[in-house]
């Protein structure tokens, strides 16, 4: 919440009155506008009985180092009860890069693991069942279509058909182009066609992987409040499916169904519920007002929810197992299909098993103990979440006008004007925890000068780049390179002709390209994007 | 160390070609333009070898970006390059956040090239004045190309194009900016004109429009100036600016560009004349009661200017000017 | 007085926001901000070198830092830039803090550092020396 003077807003400044009745909700259909879970408008849910049918899937993004060492992390939570695996990849990996490329050294294995061949992937999923296992691959849009194909690859090898494989790629365009921003790709009105490549590409051949996974999440993280969260997702979305609408090479009833989605869960609970739930009746209208949709499952607004890492603190670390731990409830009480718990040490360093296994537990008590998922949508008929989902709603479309009115996501994006956006709203929110308007325990109210908790503090092994390295040195040896040379050849051809890259995309990597290998092959076509983040002003 | 004394020994260690040097008097020089005057003798032989080339236009219209392509091709011919990146500073904090290296990294670490970022700060001509001495003292250095680049809004930056040989305007296809620039008087000093991001629509319209316009100014009627398309983003068309760049310098032969150069000087002598009695006028203040008083007379509006200074300086000055 | 420092982020990690807000509190302050993005500890040194700044910000979320800080020094001392302010912001953990400084960093900014203790200490700070060094 924030106060300004006598008015009390949410974390997103709507102002709120001091109580809610019937009046405030008196505009609303009760059918038509709220309806029950599992029905239109989906307001309520996506199923009829929600987590009394199947929990939610316990997703951890995880990876740092090696993929050996990441597989030991993966089967570490495995035992402890994951559902899902999530990949974390190095910075060096969302840049396309290979970890012998100048300069990518420092990062090798920092941020997350590294990844460069189909063989990293074999080796990061060794002895882990991914025909039961849905996994989220959660690459930039430009490592996207070769690190899924490094995946589709390995399922295939172990003789898993892709019309079964489960999963999620995250390749949203705003990802590392205006939240992140990735020196080494290519400019936006490119890099989109080769996130719709990878989403044409699955609707036929993997339909039951989710070829892009629009995260708001990473755009409340750059400040963004509430309803401009939904609103930028589902501008992201918008713009995908009219690209492969104007391809004219599928109906949107054959790839819609696979878009899925991923928010952030704030700290406002009632706020997020509130938005979770708006985001399913908009969607459901997108769907079916704008592009006439009747089917169902393209309806339904899947989403995963990350608790929101920038409302962790440095100053006493412990505290943000709270945050944490409300933050699951508001996803819970808004009907995630999948959570992914941060974990308490993430601004101070990669997490540690105890941190993660904190974070599972957390999920875990939500889900059995808390008693919130013994009914779908227990909020729903709250006067003061409705109002304010309707609340979010409206704002929600009117922000989405004005992304429209900036020509567009990709003009919005190579213009600067998103990341004006991101940088207006995330030093507003400075300046609001500054002033003391934002109130933040540890940071700006009940700050302690000593710091009184103990814990350990993650290392990732400093010695993966030359073990990386090393690896990759060897199969380039190893490997058939006139075969590699080839299919490097046919994905220059394909992206040139304007065909889908993923066939030839999937031939290289199972030749064993490199990442880097297949990357440098847009680069040399599009050249470096010059990122507007100065332009900001 | 004595101020003088630091910059005549900077001065000499420039002349030996230490990149130290240069990045110190280039600060020396921002800071105390006047710190120039130990500086220009020692440099004054080694001075008018460097192309000069300005490079203008509105914010987003890729003239970082394009200043990075040309370095590239002249850096393929073996040629060494200067560049001085000016962007403006908040006129309500004094600060800046100067970006335009980012578009340069392909040059960070090239021993051919040196790259400074300047921002605008404030006072009498004193940007242009600031470019200009460090535009010679990477000419000094031994560059064969200075580039100088600014934001196309304004008096401040018409005047730093002005200390240069050549001038590139350059335009975008999009928004009303080229209409703007039309008024803003940057098709007066264009040597070259650009429209850059030539791969956007209404690119060859522009091109157009801007052919009719500059044929119609009296400043070009003897011939038109070159319009180059580019794209800045992969540096198509770039090869051509760099040639008419090289045309322009050509052209620029003994008589013309002599009168270029003396056209500068003048301006440059007015601009540290003026600095100069501004200082001295203000050490004045600081000395002379009697002065304060009749400044405070103005200040408060009871007297005009005019009467002061023509009381002060008895010969009779501004009369005299203004008949 | 600090009045003229160069911000960077090491290596390839994307998160600018730390970066930026700060450049734009520091401009806001009167201070000339070179943003430089992300850049390696070479081109980050030799940038700061030809711009004469009084300090290097640099903004690490990577988990490199040590890695990354340890060549950035390494470049500072053979460019003879030892008396150049090094200062780093981002997620650094407290028991790494004195080994930087040992390792040459005057000062680090983890997250939640007040932006006043931070313009605060730009305006008290100073270069260890304002004379040129010898050779070039």
């Amino acid at each position: 919440m924030r106060i300004q003077g006598k008015e009390i807003t949410t974390s997103s400044g709507i102002p709120v009155k001091n109580t809610y009745a019937q009046e405030d909700i008196s505009g609303l259909d009760l059918t038509r506008d709220i309806g029950l879970p599992g029905e239109p408008p989906y307001l309520r849910g996506i199923y009829p009985n929600m987590y009394r049918g199947r929990m939610w899937t316990i997703r951890q993004f995880s990876g740092y180092a090696t993929p050996e060492e990441t597989n030991e992390r993966f089967k570490y939570e495995y035992e402890m009860g994951g559902t899902g695996f999530s990949i974390a990849f190095d910075a060096v990996t969302e840049n396309g890069l290979d970890p012998d490329d100048e300069g990518a050294e420092a990062d090798v294995g920092r941020g997350g693991v590294n990844v460069c061949t189909l063989k990293d992937m074999e080796t990061m999923f060794k002895d882990l069942p991914i025909d039961k296992i849905s996994t989220a691959v959660i690459a930039s849009p430009f490592s996207a279509c070769p690190l899924s194909a490094m995946y589709f690859a390995l399922a295939e090898n172990r003789g898993i058909r892709l019309r079964e494989l489960d999963g999620t790629t995250q390749n949203d365009i705003l990802l590392f182009t205006a939240c992140c921003h990735i020196p080494a790709t290519i400019p936006p009105r490119h890099l989109i066609d080769l996130c719709v490549d990878l989403v044409e590409w699955s609707a036929q051949n993997a339909p039951k992987w989710h070829p892009v996974s629009f995260a708001s999440y990473n755009y409340r993280e750059n400040g963004l409040n509430a309803y401009q969260e939904v609103a930028l997702l589902f501008a992201n979305a918008i713009e995908y499916i009219e690209k492969e609408l104007k391809r004219n090479r599928l109906h949107i009833e054959q790839f819609a169904p696979v878009l899925s989605f991923h928010m952030a869960a704030h700290n406002d609970i009632l706020e997020e519920v509130a938005k979770f739930r708006a985001a399913r009746r908009m969607w459901y209208r997108i769907m079916k007002e704008r592009y006439g949709v009747s089917d169902p499952r393209a309806q339904v607004f899947r989403f995963h929810v990350q608790t929101s890492g920038s409302t962790h603190t440095y100053q006493q670390p412990l505290n943000n197992i709270v945050r944490i731990a409300y933050q699951v409830l508001a996803a819970a009480l808004g009907g995630a299909q999948s959570i992914h718990a941060n974990s308490f040490d993430e601004a101070i360093c990669l997490p540690t098993e105890l941190s993660v296994l904190i974070s599972m537990r957390t999920q875990q008590i939500c889900q059995y103990e808390s008693g919130v998922t013994v009914t779908a949508d227990p909020l729903g008929g709250s006067y003061y979440v409705e109002w304010l989902t309707g609340e979010i709603e409206r704002r929600a479309w009117e922000y989405m006008a004005r992304v429209e009115a900036a020509g567009g996501l990709v003009k919005a994006l190579e213009s600067g004007w998103i990341h004006r956006e991101f940088f207006r709203a995330m030093a507003d929110y400075q300046k609001e925890i500054q002033e003391g308007t934002r109130k933040v325990v540890g940071v700006n109210c009940y700050e302690m000068e000593e710091e009184p908790y103990q814990f350990p503090v993650f290392r990732p092994n400093r010695g993966s780049a030359a073990i990386q390295k090393a690896k990759l040195a060897r199969i380039r040896l190893e490997r058939d390179n006139e075969e590699v040379e080839k299919c490097i050849r046919e994905v220059r051809g394909a992206t040139e002709r304007g065909e889908n890259v993923m066939p030839s995309v999937i031939k290289a990597v199972k030749a064993y390209a490199s990442l880097g290998e297949i990357c440098d092959v847009w680069r040399d076509m599009y050249g470096l994007w010059e990122v507007p983040i100065l332009k900001i002003e | 160390m004595a101020r003088q004394a630091k910059a005549t020994e900077l001065a000499g260690k420039l002349l030996e070609g230490s990149e130290l040097a240069l990045a110190r008097l280039i600060s020396l020089i921002e800071n105390d333009s006047a710190s120039m005057s130990d500086v220009l003798p020692i440099i004054q032989h080694s001075l008018g070898r460097a192309h000069c080339i300005g490079f203008t236009g509105p914010p987003g219209a890729g003239k970082s970006s394009l200043v990075n392509h040309v370095t590239r091709l002249l850096r393929e011919k073996g040629k060494r390059v200067g560049i001085i990146a000016v962007d403006p500073s908040s006129p309500f904090s004094g600060g800046a956040l100067l970006g335009d290296r980012i578009r340069m990294q392909a040059h960070s670490l090239d021993p051919g090239v040196f790259i400074r970022s300047m921002a605008t700060r404030d006072s009498y001509g004193g940007l242009s004045r600031a470019t200009g001495h460090v535009i010679k003292l990477m000419d000094a250095f031994g560059m064969d190309y200075v580039l100088v680049e600014t934001v196309g809004v304004g008096q401040v930056e018409l005047d730093v194009m002005n200390t240069t040989d050549t001038v590139v305007v350059i335009l975008v296809p999009e928004g009303g900016d080229s209409v703007q620039l039309m008024k803003a008087g940057l098709m007066e000093i264009g040597d070259i004109f650009v429209v850059n991001k030539s791969d956007r629509p209404g690119a060859e319209e522009i091109a157009l429009q801007l052919q009719v316009i500059l044929q119609m100014n009296a400043r070009y009627a003897q011939n038109t100036p070159p319009i180059l398309l580019t794209q800045s983003i992969d540096g198509l068309g770039v090869d051509k600016l760099v040639d008419a760049l090289r045309d322009h310098r050509k052209g620029l032969n003994g008589a013309v560009l002599e009168a270029r150069r003396k056209e500068r000087r003048k301006k440059e002598f007015e601009e540290t004349l003026a600095a100069v009695l501004i200082r001295e006028w203000r050490r004045l203040l600081e000395a002379d009661p009697g002065i304060r008083e009749k400044l405070a007379l103005v200040l408060e509006g009871s007297t005009d200017p005019y009467s002061v200074i023509e009381e002060m300086f008895p010969g009779g000055i501004i009369r005299q000017n203004q008949e | 007085m600090v009045k003229k420092i160069l911000m960077a982020k090491p290596g390839l990690d994307g998160h600018w926001r730390g970066a930026m807000v700060v450049s734009a509190a520091l401009r806001d302050a009167g201070l000339e901000v070179i943003y430089l993005g992300n850049q390696n500890p070479e081109a980050i040194v030799h940038s700061a070198f030809q711009e004469d700044v009084e300090a290097i910000g640099l903004s690490i979320l990577s988990a490199g830092h040590i890695d990354l800080i340890e060549q950035v020094v390494d470049c500072m001392r053979k460019k003879g830039m030892e008396d150049v302010i090094l200062v780093v912001g981002g997620t650094i953990p407290g028991e790494d803090i004195p080994r930087l400084k040992e390792m040459g960093v005057d000062a680090v900014f983890p997250p939640g550092s007040k932006i006043e203790r931070i313009l605060e200490y730009f305006k008290q700070a100073r270069k260890r020396s304002d004379e040129p060094t010898a050779g070039g």
